[in-house]
């Protein structure tokens, strides 16, 4: 059955709950989803290139580091709307280009350690996370953001900021992140950067189990993450019991609860709420529970109960037309 | 979808952009999308209900038996194939029971 041709991968992190569909939509189904909407495409160009070769008089780390963050963010529309082809080609291009700016940044990270600069160079780095298995031949491989964790470990385990960038974290994939943040939750002098690390350890945790658990019903999906994220390491992950996996999640958040419950996230929450609703999810919309009653307005503005379905096999779609 | 027209199986949506119902309906049209679909209004994703279903990604699925009970939770789309057959052997199973008693 395909129930509609706009899906498309739209993870929501704990703390960044918008603008993460730019580059995390599943290939295979957004082809589906030009067919329905016009999209127009944003291209990143390379317009502070020229700015960063002349070097007569030395630049400051923070000037670089706002030229890069331009490039990086810097988008002009093609003014046209894309084929299939012409937004997966994008999506690679796209991809491409900002691996490329990381490296720039880890590199202007490197050449100045002592400047504050470096660690926001560093956090920018790993800013973008590969939550969908877009095809590795178009999106390429890049490791700058290895390079930024292992920096961000040796100099910066103790910043505030680094919290933060554990939440971003949580919806990828990458075994590198679960070490990471793991890592910081051992690590860090910061209770807040150990409280945030706990909990975006759970949501990736949870977030991957999902995830391995919709791979084995789709080869094509699974042979996709192979190829981005390494034979072994879904392996491993293929043969682990889902009970087991649901228990080391449980066990996290119970930890992000009791040790961390009181620490403040950016956007005003708590460790202890967010762990407490990542628990919920756990252990009362699993596989066996009941379902919550839902009641609200339909498209048409009538009252809807999802109760009053019973009786009836519902699929229930949690969609978004991006 | 048309598969099951007639036998005891329902889709119904969470839209979690935010959308007035009017709205909604706009993109539902554009999109051809024929069955209901909650409104939730509130920031993306964070709406009431994406917050009470602690909504991470769409699209996610439950696929609800005729008792309300959770019988499959996807974050992300299975293959095709494991959706029918999980919709198909759910049907059945409810169409055995028979319409539930009062």
């Amino acid at each position: 059955m395909n129930l509609r041709p706009t899906f498309g991968i739209f993870l929501i992190p704990t703390k960044e709950r918008k603008g993460f569909h730019d580059l995390s939509n599943k290939g295979r189904e957004v082809i589906l989803f030009i067919q329905q909407i016009p999209v127009v495409i944003f291209l990143v160009l390379g317009l502070m290139g020229p700015c960063l070769v002349a070097q007569d008089t030395p630049i400051p780390p923070r000037v670089k580091f706002q030229a890069l963050l331009k490039e990086y963010q810097g988008a002009a529309s093609s003014g046209k709307v894309l084929t299939d082809q012409e937004r997966l080609a994008f999506v690679g291009q796209a991809y491409i280009q900002r691996d490329k700016i990381a490296s720039k940044f880890v590199d202007l990270a490197l050449k100045h350690p002592g400047d504050p600069i470096a660690l926001d160079a560093l956090l920018q780095a790993i800013w973008q996370v590969n939550t969908t298995p877009w095809p590795v031949e178009i999106v390429g491989r890049n490791n700058s953001w290895l390079r930024a964790f292992s920096i961000l470990v040796r100099d910066h385990l103790g910043s505030e900021k680094l919290g933060q960038a554990c939440m971003r974290l949580s919806p990828g994939f990458r075994k590198e992140y679960e070490t990471f943040l793991r890592t910081v939750m051992e690590k860090s002098p910061s209770k807040a950067n150990r409280g945030q690390a706990t909990i975006a350890l759970g949501n990736f945790l949870a977030n991957r189990k999902q995830r391995v658990e919709i791979i084995k019903t789709d080869p094509m999906q699974s042979t996709a993450f192979e190829n981005l994220f390494g034979k072994e390491y879904l392996n491993g992950l293929l043969q682990r019991e889902p009970i087991i996996a649901d228990r080391e999640v449980e066990a996290i958040l119970k930890l992000a609860i009791r040790d961390y419950g009181h620490v403040k996230c950016e956007d005003g929450g708590t460790v202890g709420d967010l762990a407490k609703a990542s628990l919920f999810a756990l252990r009362s919309l699993g596989v066996g529970a009941k379902a919550p009653e839902i009641e609200g307005r339909d498209q048409d503005g009538l009252l809807t109960r999802l109760g009053d379905y019973r009786g009836k096999v519902v699929v229930l779609d949690f969609w978004s037309e991006y | 979808m048309k598969k099951w027209e007639g036998r005891p199986f329902a889709i119904l949506g969470v839209n979690i952009v935010g959308h007035q119902p009017k709205e909604l309906k706009a993109v539902m049209e554009k999109a051809m999308i024929p069955w209901r679909s909650f409104t939730d209004t509130g920031p993306i994703g964070r709406g009431p209900i994406a917050t009470q279903w602690n909504f991470p990604a769409t699209p996610t699925f439950y696929v609800l038996d005729g008792k309300g009970i959770i019988r499959y939770k996807w974050v992300g789309s299975p293959a095709e194939r494991v959706m029918d057959s999980a919709i198909e052997k759910l049907v059945k199973e409810t169409e055995g029971i028979g319409e539930p008693k009062h």
